[in-house]
């Protein structure tokens, strides 16, 4: 089977828009939180949301290109461009080479709400315009990377919740491996307008915590009380290994593993079990073992429930005796959502570029908001501040609201 | 509203909202061969025209605007219709 690695990466996200921004607001654990004063109006309980500004697109793409993104493709957008330059690829050469996208994207309930309120103003549905057609479309996403960055390989959209863009990366890996495609765009994006997260404030899931935004997102915290909303898009460039190396690419890590689980529980409910098939069938997959795991970037969004399973499934895992025997050769274990909220359906992309980019800069960032650890999580070893470590092997869990996961495993390839 | 006033701001809106060169903007200019403006740039058109002159034309009576001047005419017209009454 051929290998897979990562030969580019780009990111927009509340943490920053670029590369080297968001390395340093990981390692300083800078939060990207904010207050949307608008929710109030209507009737949000949490005002909570990642604070992503919108890329000005006029300089860069025509009305026409422009037109037909919604909110999340544009973020899309703006990180898939990072990526290929990254990867140092440029139109030319995906005009003349197979390049493939998978995206994870399970809303655009922007464009599908707008165009529902506008053609009811003006009772006339031509008054919608021509865009708004492909921007409801959650795959409008990845149609719009293709058309954009001439992507005239395989197309695909993932669809299942918060493990979206895991997933996408996942099947990039899976279309590599068996050779169907040299080179895939693999991502996730997640908008973030009014209407995005309204029924998920309607269950209840986000933290209430106005009062104090940088500190609402806690994953692991005792006194965690939800989830925060956020997003943006997050795009990795995925290569067989000998293509890569025959065009001289940069290699950041290569995608060791990938495993895959549907939980057995009622939906909206987390299932340790679940998750710890989804870790174990990814070690398997990538031939290893727990102990060779040194970093696990943890799904944890700051719920109550979900945060308390994956510490158990984490435990079961990778402390299957006593918790406090040996920690220092555990797994260290931190939630970058503690930064960025829940960043949805791009979080499987994001965080494999959070966890890329910690490995290649050898530092573990901190799960912060910690003032007094859940009793689930006792003896786990969760990074609460910036920790140096060179990290060969890490683990990164998504799993999704419906109750399926996917997790990931990168292998340090500079080490 | 007099013709030069259409024609000043239809010639705004192509620059300004549709990217183009003021320079091609001449009442000969075929709209889909030398402006490049598609089946769907004319949907767009519609909301456009809504907009900035309150008129609501049919995708039929928009198909049939070839050049820029017949789309002043069309503008023109439409504008001095009588008002309908709905029956």
């Amino acid at each position: 089977m051929k290998r897979v690695v990562v030969t580019g990466m780009g990111i927009w996200s509340c943490i920053g828009q670029d590369l080297q921004t968001v390395t340093e607001s990981l390692r300083q654990g800078c939060s990207g939180i904010g207050i949307r004063h608008e929710r109030k109006t209507l009737g949000y309980h949490s005002l909570l949301s990642g604070i992503v500004p919108r890329p000005d697109l006029r300089s860069l793409l025509d009305r026409r290109l422009r037109n037909t993104l919604s909110e999340e493709a544009e973020y899309a957008y703006m990180a898939t461009r990072e990526a290929l330059n990254n990867a140092q690829i440029d139109a030319d050469y995906c005009l003349q080479n197979e390049i493939g996208v998978v995206f994870g994207n399970d809303t655009s309930n922007g464009a599908v709400v707008d165009s529902f309120v506008n053609a009811k103003e003006a009772g006339n549905t031509f008054m919608l315009g021509s865009g708004m057609a492909f921007q409801a479309l959650t795959s409008n996403v990845a149609m719009n990377m293709a058309n954009i960055f001439h992507l005239q390989g395989t197309n695909f959209t993932t669809s299942s919740a918060c493990s979206s863009g895991a997933q996408a990366i996942a099947l990039a890996a899976m279309l590599i491996q068996s050779g169907q495609q040299d080179m895939i765009v693999a991502g996730g994006a997640q908008e973030t307008n009014d209407k995005s997260m309204i029924a998920f404030d309607g269950v209840n899931t986000l933290s209430k915590r106005n009062d104090d935004p940088a500190h609402a997102s806690r994953p692991f915290d005792k006194h965690r009380d939800g989830l925060v909303p956020s997003g943006g898009a997050a795009a990795l460039v995925l290569e067989e290994y000998e293509h890569a190396m025959a065009r001289g690419a940069t290699i950041y890590a290569e995608i060791a593993g990938f495993g895959f689980s549907q939980n057995d529980t009622p939906l909206g409910q987390p299932s340790t079990t679940g998750e710890y098939k989804a870790m174990l069938n990814a070690l398997q997959n990538a031939n290893l073992q727990p102990q060779d795991i040194d970093y696990i970037n943890a799904h944890a969004t700051s719920t109550v429930s979900g945060d308390i399973a994956e510490a158990q499934a984490v435990a079961r895992l990778f402390y299957p005796e006593d918790r406090a025997s040996d920690i220092e050769n555990r797994p260290f274990i931190s939630s970058t959502k503690s930064l960025t909220g829940h960043e949805c359906w791009m979080a499987g992309a994001s965080e494999a570029v959070y966890t890329i980019l910690m490995m290649q800069n050898s530092f573990a960032a901190p799960s912060i908001n910690i003032d007094e650890l859940d009793d689930a999580a006792k003896g786990l070893n969760i990074v609460r501040q910036t920790r140096d470590a060179e990290i060969h092997f890490a683990l990164s869990n998504s799993f999704g609201f419906g109750g399926t996961n996917c997790t990931l495993i990168f292998k340090n390839t500079r080490i | 509203m007099t013709k030069q006033e259409i024609i000043e701001k239809t010639n705004a809106f192509l620059v300004d909202e549709y990217e183009k060169d003021p320079a091609l903007l001449k009442p000969e200019a075929r709209f889909r061969e030398d402006l490049d403006l598609n089946s769907l740039d004319y949907m767009d058109l519609m909301v456009t025209v809504k907009r900035e002159f309150d008129i609501m034309p049919a995708p039929a009576e928009m198909n049939l605007v070839v050049t820029l001047g017949d789309f002043y005419d069309f503008i023109e017209k439409k504008l001095n219709e009588p008002a309908k009454t709905n029956e």
